[in-house]
């Protein structure tokens, strides 16, 4: 009996002695990814660079008008409340309207020294989102990249020069809203990240002209593309001034080409049954309260554009309901209410403005006024009646910058135009950007041009110290 | 036999030992030189089942070679009665088989033994005799009354020691007739020293009751290979003994129990809603990683209890509209305190190294109750009590005034120069009751368990009910608005939104397979329901809210400016609860193969199931549009396995030393699956998503983690010399396949100095006996840490569904495990007869290649990436912890204890790696600096000001702010301090408990103080001190002014007992019953300028903020004990 024991416990001993001793890393080392985690090794595939590549679409069809979670973090809706085009009415905060919305519209923004400061109600919500989806398409716009180099067909290599388009452009909205100062931090492919310090806005656009240059390098096989990133060169180049290289730059554009970023709307979006939310534009009516969280601006705080009571058939607009005090609420007409149509992101039109103010800086006011009047005859039907020279230049100015407000309503141009009135034509920022009292009851509009960097930059990128310049 | 001992060894030990004669083990006392009652001690094991007594009497006899005199006329022979015994000596398992017999033991003093009749004695006679007495008695828990099995009892001035049987009976004999002196001692209690009469050949009763204590050298030990007694090791762990500690303390909670019980453990409690968990951490913050959490323990299965983690807050978080990320339930508190045995604390690597990498952070080891034999023992209580904040808020202030020019009224700010004042008023909503959400809450607990068991099997079955409401209540104006908007009453939970339940089921089973091996089966089930409301987030904007009582208008902070609220309250109509069920099981086997070979082996799993919901009613919304409803669903489980097999082996050495070597194996699998789903537009009556108009937003994510070690552990003592070392090599699906297995070495050594003849103050201390320990530990990345990994989905793009993929985590491919290295040094004593006993540690803990999840700033990903981990540096953290417990008086009718634990802290990163350079946290709270400590507080420093205009007012510009981040203060508490006292009077039948904690060096981040800026004094009263407007004033630059180093000293709990006379007990055929009297947070004396510092605003991670949540409850309540 006593050996019987004692040969099972010897055996006993022994097993747990050679489990204990059996290599750890055997058991347990290789254990599979959860299901919901990719395979990093499928995204080295064709297939997995192709996704990347629409990753990189996606993220900024949502920045540049899409709705987010939050519904109005789009760089068509916040432009459209730092300039002249919205109003804010998102519900939510005591005063009817919520704060953050509310510092946006009113440009009552100041720079905060850390994230705790940064509280509720000053605007770093929206804003802070915003730079955040932004510097997003830069970094996914990287990895993309590399992924179509190395493992993307030959074929699609015009897909790399589409990928350095969108990364101009989401540079370009960049540097049209936030303070100089914006770092452009990079991602490697592959590798490590770079933390950059802040660069000018100047520095900002030409990133964005070389990115451009890069896409017209590469995109030879893509009229689409080359269009896309030659009226965003054009665009940058008209931002830091070069108004000849501008024009120079979409020369080529014919007239009827169109880049749109599509939403679809609701009722298509749909999955295995469940509806998909983010496929709807920054004007859709939520479904779900009944509410657009703007509303169409008219002459907004003195300076603004009579978008609405001029009756110009480019920016009508019309009644969608009221706010929580009654206010009424005004929907453009340009865009359905449940969010399904398209925004433009460059065309013909936008080609022909900057043609036009080019030819103004140089002083051709035959080609400036021919331009503008080719754009009323050929872009709406039916067409619109020729302008004429107003007869001195500042005049011919607010003209120009008229016709560009009203071509390009809504399409995330406007705010960059407001700065650039300030920063090129010597307009004070209180001529041109809504000012005075603010929709009456909420004191007066604040003094900012421009969208600070959110200060969680500041906090965890030890070579940014925050705005430049808070000037336009 | 023997060779085959020394097989096992030699595979234990890698075959490095040479043989030695090896010897029977026994468990014989320290004396054996006695020859009367050395045949008595004599090892003897039984497995008898139901035989009668004398043929258990007769193989007690035959195994140890009594030569037992006895006749067949003695009462009882032959009942029968089952008995187990391994290597008992021989006169206590006599004891055993006679207890209850009639029969006694009686030794002449030629050491002949006899079984006689026993006799009663009616009175004493103190005279001295040749003839010696017997002692006997039973030692029960003081508070409890239960048995104490193990308590030796010792004759001093003899060699004579006794222990106490299971029913808590132990028998001296023979003991010199005459005036004796009788210590008696038990682990975890307070040793009692009686002098008593010893009636010559009489037996001699002598019953004690043992009061709790902190800690003693002789209690046991759970360690990762198998229980210890406390003198074997080198490192200081607390135990608590749970019963002792719950009889006498209002404890609801584990976290309850440890909060002020262990020497340097600082818990930082959520909030004061009820079910809200604690952050817990021992000896500081060890990894920067957020990770900071010990792990848990039960019955030797362990528990999910990453309390870090983002999971354990609300699954269903981020939906509330007005910001509230409400925190969920700890699992910890789980667990109910009821079925607790004992809570042993091991704080650091050197304690911890053998559990693996996993316990860097600490280990906490509860074992649940399994009973002791003996007749079914019934005890129940009942609490019911109330809750309410204690004191008022602050008031703030308000300046109405007129405008210069068209003499509008408005508010006028102190520094407005277009305003003309007109009044200043000071106010606080909260302290209102027509406005103020803080009323009173209230609290029923019942708890009713039994145990008891036969030689065989023991059990315990023990379950628990509690059911709290919260004293947020929806303040009498909201009612009145609500009703008159939407023609009804608000419902239940909007009014009273805090309500926390909980249940509990748990039983402990042990049963004897055979003389030599054992089972234990443990089992338990348990919910909790926590309800609330977004009520709750508004505290912060009530504290900042002014009504004007002419025209019921609400004005409130926003931002730098004071505006006209839309009404009181911007949101209290979402409904938020969180529900979880938690299933814990475990099996552990014992078997003494052999004499000299333990075989051990563990099983368990433990399951967390989780459903939180954060649900707006259809309708419900009283103001705003969202009147169609909206829920948010987060499911969630974790599910953790392990297995735990070990092997032990002693064997004796030359030279008096004895070797046991442990090697063992463990496994520990990790599985979490979350989902979450939101709908709206919910059909009538429901928070549901049956009937929803829209479904949106499914996530899923699902993780598998596995660690794997081996463990070595020899250990190598003589007489009052432990030397013990180990070494694990840990594995696990986290490391990555490419990374080298990390081995972590321990040693320890523990040295009863005092029996050492040498010794010179034998009459100052009664034991002294001093101690090291040093040992490693590690923190390993995670796999995706490693990793770049990528999110994938369906998204629409121009015309249809594409797949897309963008990047979820950078990787860091160039990571390395963290390895923590731990040494501790320090002495235990007790002195003057046990009247004071003192614990010491000293420690250093150092980690190197510390993992932080650096802070991605948005300018490389925007906001999909936040952080990357990196092995950022060097990380020290050096204190010491002091215990001591004095008894001044200690009488029959009064006893009066005393217990202070201190601990002290020091944190600091000492480098940082090349490349990296300060950075802050991902709250932008604190930061991380070489040379300061880990996640201090920075800010930009006021650097002067002055009040250059003259007008006696500090504006923004006149005050002088730095460019350069300051240090603030470190976000832990550096010394913590506990008191605690007992009083029991009129032997035990009054009992009053009180204790006490002191904690300095927390500097917190008061937020509050920024949302009520603009009604503070310094921004609206002219006198206020200068430097307070400057503070107050530049706070649309730098958070200087938030921040403040604090001390508290809170009056934690005052429980006051009474033991209901036996004869009033009766009437409710109870054994005993007491009423107690128990409150906590009985008082805060603070130079806090917020309401409590010792809550935090954040559930997760390192950051301690203040941002006005509420603050710990008063609680009240009666609690009502009896035992069947």
């Amino acid at each position: 009996m006593a050996d019987r024991r004692t040969l099972i416990a010897i055996t006993c001993a022994s097993l747990i002695a050679v489990s204990a001793t059996c290599s750890p890393e055997s058991l347990v080392a290789n254990s599979p990814l959860p299901p919901n985690v990719p395979d990093p090794a499928s995204t080295q595939t064709p297939g997995g660079a192709l996704a990347s590549y629409y990753g990189t679409l996606t993220l900024f069809n949502v920045a540049f008008g899409g709705l987010a979670s939050g519904g109005d973090i789009n760089a068509v809706g916040v432009s459209g409340m730092m300039s002249d085009e919205l109003l804010a009415e998102t519900f939510g905060g005591p005063t009817g309207i919520s704060d953050d919305e509310m510092a946006i519209d009113s440009r009552s923004l100041p720079e905060f020294a850390s994230p705790q400061l940064e509280t509720s109600g000053s605007g770093a919500e929206i804003y802070g989102a915003l730079y955040g989806e932004l510097q997003a398409v830069r970094g996914q716009a990287n990895e993309a990249r590399g992924l179509m180099s190395n493992f993307g067909p030959a074929s699609d290599r015009v897909l790399i020069g589409h990928l350095y388009a969108i990364q101009g452009e989401a540079e370009t909205l960049l540097a049209d809203m936030f303070c100089s100062g914006i770092p452009l931090s990079t991602v490697d492919y592959n590798g490590d990240f770079t933390l950059q310090p802040g660069s000018s806005t100047l520095d900002v656009y030409r990133h964005a002209i070389a990115l451009y240059d890069s896409a017209l390098a590469l995109s030879g096989d893509s009229v689409r593309f080359m269009n896309l990133a030659s009226i965003g060169k054009g665009r940058a180049l008209l931002a830091t001034g070069d108004f000849a290289g501008a024009a120079s730059a979409v020369a080529a554009i014919p007239d009827g080409f169109t880049y749109l970023e599509n939403y679809p709307g609701p009722g298509i979006g749909h999955i295995g049954g469940e509806t998909q939310s983010a496929s709807q534009n920054f004007a859709a009516i939520n479904p779900v309260i009944g509410q657009w969280p703007f509303s169409a601006a008219d002459q907004e705080g003195v300076n603004g554009i009579d978008f609405r009571s001029s009756g110009d058939p480019r920016t009508t607009s019309s009644a969608v309901g009221s706010n929580a005090y009654g206010v009424t609420i005004y929907h453009p007409d340009k865009y359905s209410t449940d969010g399904s149509t398209p925004i433009v992101l460059a065309d013909w039109e936008e080609a022909r403005l900057i043609e036009a103010e080019a030819a103004l800086e140089a002083g051709d006011l035959g080609t400036w006024l021919g331009k503008l009047n080719h754009l009323r005859e050929s872009a709406i039907d039916p067409a619109l009646p020729d302008l004429t020279d107003p007869g001195t230049p500042d005049a011919r100015v607010d003209l120009t910058f008229r016709e560009r407000a009203f071509w390009l309503y809504l399409t995330g141009h406007r705010q960059g135009d407001l700065r650039r009135l300030v920063r090129q034509y010597g307009r004070a920022e209180t001529s041109v950007f809504p000012a005075g009292a603010y929709r009456g009851e909420h004191g007066n509009y604040g003094n900012d041009v421009t969208l600070p960097i959110p200060s969680a930059e500041r906090a965890a990128n030890s070579k940014f110290t925050g705005c430049i310049n808070r000037g336009a | 036999m023997h060779v085959a001992r020394w097989f096992v060894l030699a595979v234990l030990v890698g075959g490095t030992f040479a043989p030695v004669r090896a010897q029977v083990l026994s468990t014989s006392t320290k004396d054996s030189s006695n020859t009367s009652v050395a045949p008595l001690r004599r090892p003897v094991t039984l497995a008898m089942h139901d035989v009668t007594v004398v043929s258990a009497i007769q193989a007690i006899d035959q195994q140890a070679n009594l030569r037992l005199s006895y006749t067949d006329r003695l009462p009882h022979l032959d009942r029968h009665i089952s008995i187990a015994v391994t290597n008992m000596p021989a006169g206590d398992a006599l004891s055993k088989v006679l207890a209850g017999t009639g029969i006694v033991m009686r030794v002449t003093d030629k050491g002949r033994i006899t079984l006689v009749r026993q006799e009663r004695h009616t009175a004493i006679d103190v005279i001295p005799d040749t003839v010696p007495g017997e002692v006997w008695g039973r030692v029960t828990d003081s508070v409890t009354s239960k048995p104490l099995e193990g308590a030796i009892v010792s004759v001093i001035g003899t060699k004579l020691t006794a222990t106490s049987n299971d029913s808590g009976y132990y028998w001296l004999n023979p003991v010199p007739s005459g005036l004796a002196t009788i210590v008696t001692r038990m682990v975890g209690f307070h040793p009692i020293t009686r002098e008593m009469a010893v009636i010559s050949g009489q037996q001699n009763r002598e019953d004690f009751k043992l009061g709790m204590e902190m800690s003693r050298l002789e209690e046991v030990v759970t360690t990762a290979t198998g229980p210890r007694r406390r003198i074997e090791l080198g490192n200081d762990i607390t135990i608590l003994n749970v019963d002792s500690i719950a009889a006498t303390q209002p404890i609801q909670s584990v976290t309850d129990l440890l909060a002020t019980r262990v020497p340097g453990l600082t818990v930082i409690r959520t909030t004061g809603a009820p079910g809200d968990p604690s952050r817990l951490r021992l000896r500081g913050i060890h990894s920067a990683l957020e990770d900071n959490d010990p792990i848990l323990i039960v019955d030797g299965v362990r528990m999910y209890s990453d309390q870090s983690a983002a999971r354990s807050g609300n699954l269903a978080a981020y939906r509330t509209s007005n910001g509230y990320n409400p925190p969920a339930p700890a699992s910890i508190d789980q667990i109910d305190p009821n079925s607790i045995e004992t809570i042993e604390v091991l704080k650091g690597p050197s304690a911890a190294t053998l559990y693996g990498s996993d316990a860097a952070n600490g280990v906490i080891v509860i074992t649940t109750k399994h009973g002791s034999t003996g007749p079914a023992r019934w005890s129940a209580h009942t609490d019911y009590g109330i809750t309410y904040q204690p004191g008022t808020y602050p008031q703030g202030y308000y300046r109405w005034g007129h405008r210069l020019g068209n003499n509008q009224t408005v508010s006028c700010a102190l520094r407005d120069q277009t305003c003309v004042l007109d009044s200043v008023v000071r106010f606080q909503l909260l302290n209102v009751p027509l406005y103020s959400p803080l009323g009173h809450g209230s609290r029923t607990g019942n708890t009713l368990g039994v145990s008891g068991g036969t030689n065989a099997i023991t059990y315990n079955v023990t379950g628990s009910f509690s059911d709290e409401v919260g004293l947020l209540e929806l303040p009498p104006y909201e009612v009145t608005q609500f009703q008159a908007e939407k023609g009804i009453a608000p419902p239940s939970w909007m009014m009273h939104p805090q309500h926390y339940k909980d249940w509990s089921a748990s039983t402990g089973l042990t049963m004897k397979l055979s003389s030599t091996a054992n089972v234990s089966l443990q089992s338990s089930l348990s919910r909790s329901n926590q309800d609330r409301s977004t009520l709750e987030a508004e505290l912060p904007s009530l504290m900042a809210m002014y009504v004007d009582s002419t025209n019921g208008k609400f004005y409130g902070a926003i931002g730098n400016t004071i505006q006209e609220q839309f009404g009181l309250l911007r949101d209290f109509f979402q409904k938020v609860t969180a529900q979880a069920t938690t299933f814990n099981n475990g099996v552990n086997l014992n078997w003494q193969a052999l004499p000299w070979l333990t075989l051990t082996g563990d099983a368990g799993m433990n399951s967390i199931n989780r459903d939180d919901r954060i649900a707006l009613p259809r309708d419900l919304a009283p103001y705003g549009p969202d009147t169609v409803g909206n829920v948010s669903i987060g499911l969630g489980n974790s599910l953790m396995k392990n297995v735990n097999l070990r092997a032990t082996a002693v064997t004796s050495l030359p030279l008096g030393f004895k070797m046991q070597t442990s090697l063992g194996a463990n496994y520990t699998g990790t599985s979490l699956e979350d989902f979450q789903i939101a709908g709206s537009n919910l059909a009538v009556g429901t928070t549901s998503l049956n009937g929803a108009g829209q479904i949106v937003e499914p996530t899923e994510n699902q993780s598998d983690l596995a660690t794997f070690g081996w463990y070595i552990e020899p250990t190598f003592s003589r007489r009052n010399l432990w030397l013990s070392t180990g070494l694990r090599l840990d594995g696990g699906s986290t490391f990555g396949s490419h990374a080298s297995l990390p081995a972590f070495p321990k040693i320890s050594l523990s040295y009863l100095i005092s029996d050492e003849k040498f010794f010179p103050f034998k009459k100052l201390f009664n034991t002294l006996r001093l101690r090291a320990a040093y040992g490693q530990a590690g923190v390993q990345p995670g796999i995706g840490d490693k990793l770049r990994l990528f999110h994938e989905q369906q998204t629409w793009y121009d015309s249809g569904f594409v797949t897309t993929t963008t990047l979820n985590t950078l990787g860091n491919t160039h990571l390395r495990p963290e390895r923590s290295k731990e040494f501790e040094g320090g002495f235990d004593a007790d002195m003057f007869d046990d009247n004071l006993t003192v614990g010491f540690s000293g420690y250093q803990n150092t980690r190197f290649d510390a993992l932080i999840p650096v802070p991605v700033p948005p300018s490389v990903y925007g906001y999909l990436i936040n952080s990357v981990l990196e092995n950022v540096g060097v990380i020290r953290n050096t204190g010491i912890e002091i215990s001591a417990g004095v008894t001044p008086v200690r009488t029959d009718l009064v006893t009066w204890g005393l217990t202070a634990t201190l601990s002290r802290n020091t944190n600091k990163v000492l480098s940082l790696a090349q490349g990296v350079t300060p950075f802050f946290d991902a709250t932008g709270t604190a930061r991380v600096v070489a040379g300061y400590p880990l996640y201090g507080r920075w800010a930009r420093p006021i650097l002067g000001y002055q009040d250059l205009n003259k007008n006696g007012i500090i504006e923004s510009s006149e005050v002088q702010v730095g460019d350069s981040l300051v240090y603030m203060g470190q976000s832990d508490p550096d010394f913590v301090a506990n008191f605690s006292t007992h009083l029991s009077l009129f032997r035990s039948h009054v009992t009053v408990d009180a204790d006490f904690q002191y904690q300095g060096g927390l500097t917190q981040l008061n937020q509050s103080v920024l949302t009520d800026r603009v009604f503070s004094q310094a921004l609206n009263d002219p006198h206020a001190a200068l430097g307070e407007q400057a503070a107050v004033a530049a706070m649309d630059r730098t958070t200087y002014g938030e921040y403040q180093t604090v001390s508290t000293f809170r009056f934690n709990s005052l429980s006051i007992a009474y033991a209901v006379p036996n004869s009033a007990a009766r009437l409710f055929r109870a054994q005993a019953m007491s009423v107690a009297l128990q409150g906590s947070n009985l008082g805060l004396f603070t130079n806090y300028r917020g309401k409590d510092p010792n809550v935090n605003a954040y559930a997760t991670g390192n950051a301690v903020a203040d941002t006005g949540q509420l603050p710990l409850p008063r609680n009240w309540q009666v609690r009502v004990s009896a035992t069947y």
